[in-house]
């Protein structure tokens, strides 16, 4: 009797065993499954895929390795809007001390930067305080430092790459070094003063946009507001009154937008030849692509 | 193949609707027809710029820049983003507006 139930309890046993061996070896191949899909770049189906699996998990540690892979298949599909809203909704999935969520921190900060939303990374970056011994430290302040650079704060930009010391794989101290001295350079940059430009389109409507180098705008601009001025001046001198009003009413408009526009000419003249030398920078020191991923 | 990668560039309808203007529905309904529909190479059209400019701006300000876009409209392309919308290119020049609702994907530097 004892001997049989003995054998009853060990076999009950073994079949649980062999049981949860399979469940694992199920949730294995989905996960191999969605892994695949995410090498493949399908990263929406990969989503789904990991969907599934966490719905079978309750381990915290797998859980927080399957939400991170998740942030990573909307970062590398360039859905930076949905990695940030993924994130917000589950970093409390994350032990705050764990590398996990320093790296989807550090993927929030490259998020809003893809975005162009400079301040919005650097306040996310530098909330975290992290200190030398985190492998993630020379990447916060990396990014922290473009960001700035993105802002035309080079000082800034500068003091955040001077602190960069790991000898981190990705940023070694010697390319941050050289982005350094490239960035020495930014006051230097072909500059042009929006005040000058919108100043001048008053004074010849057009000019401002020459002085930025839209020529074709500019010649727009110098024939519409010139035909208008002299529709209305003569129409004035014919005591015209109406036509007079009615030119100045549409003049005054061009006119107006003439200004405001050669001086926002200017800023994006400026944006541009700024953007375009840090892209070079990055470019150079092979840094376009760690943004990227 | 690939799942379709969600476009970095808003559109402008999306965020702020078709609008809604008197003359610039007439002009939209009657006058650009005539002359074979949209012709504008930017995205938003001039017509529906000003719209969204009327519909989101003081009317000084939407006037002036949509007077101003005018003078830009097809000078100088190189200075703006090309899109593909229905078959067609067009350069992408969004109405700029500081509005932290919308949070436009913009360089703060360029507003």
């Amino acid at each position: 009797m004892t001997y049989k139930l003995t054998r009853m309890i060990s076999k009950t046993f073994l079949i649980v065993i062999i049981n949860l061996l399979y469940a694992n070896a199920q949730e294995f191949s989905s996960e191999t499954f969605a892994d695949y899909l995410f090498r493949e770049g399908e990263y929406y189906r990969a989503i789904t895929e990991y969907f599934r699996f966490l719905h079978t998990v309750s381990d915290s540690t797998i859980r927080a390795g399957l939400l991170r892979k998740v942030g990573l298949c909307y970062f590398k599909g360039g859905d930076y809007d949905g990695y940030i809203l993924f994130f917000e909704n589950n970093q409390f999935n994350f032990y705050r001390d764990s590398l996990i969520y320093n790296e989807m921190n550090l993927y929030l900060g490259k998020s809003y930067y893809h975005l162009n939303r400079y301040k919005k990374a650097i306040a996310k970056l530098d909330s975290q305080q992290l200190s030398p011994p985190n492998q993630f430290f020379d990447d916060f302040l990396f990014l922290v430092g473009i960001s700035y650079s993105r802002m035309y704060d080079w000082q800034k930009a500068i003091q955040k790459l001077q602190l960069i010391n790991q000898g981190h794989s990705d940023i070694d101290k010697i390319r941050a070094n050289n982005m350094i001295l490239s960035l020495q350079n930014f006051p230097d940059l072909s500059h042009r003063s929006p005040f000058l430009a919108g100043g001048l389109s008053a004074i010849i409507p057009g000019a401002g946009y020459a002085y930025c180098h839209r020529w074709g705008t500019a010649i727009a601009s110098f024939l519409v507001n010139g035909l208008l001025v002299w529709t209305f001046s003569d129409a004035l001198k014919k005591e015209q009154y109406g036509l007079a009003s009615l030119t100045g009413f549409v003049g005054i408009g061009w006119y107006v937008g003439n200004i405001k526009g050669s001086a926002k000419a200017a800023k994006k003249y400026n944006s541009r030849i700024r953007n375009d030398y840090i892209d070079n920078i990055l470019r150079r020191e092979n840094f376009l692509e760690y943004i990227k991923n | 193949m690939r799942s379709p990668l969600k476009p970095q560039v808003k559109n402008q309808l999306e965020l702020y609707g078709s609008g809604d203007n008197f003359l610039l529905n007439i002009y939209q309904t009657w006058i650009s027809p005539v002359k074979g529909g949209n012709t504008c190479p930017m995205y938003p059209a001039c017509s529906q710029y000003a719209k969204i400019a009327f519909q989101v701006l003081p009317w000084y300000e939407a006037y002036t820049r949509s007077l101003e876009r005018m003078l830009r409209c097809g000078n100088d392309l190189y200075m703006y983003p090309i899109i593909f919308i229905n078959g067609q290119t067009h350069w992408y020049d969004p109405i700029i507006i500081r509005d932290s609702n919308h949070d436009l994907q913009i360089n703060e530097d360029d507003l």
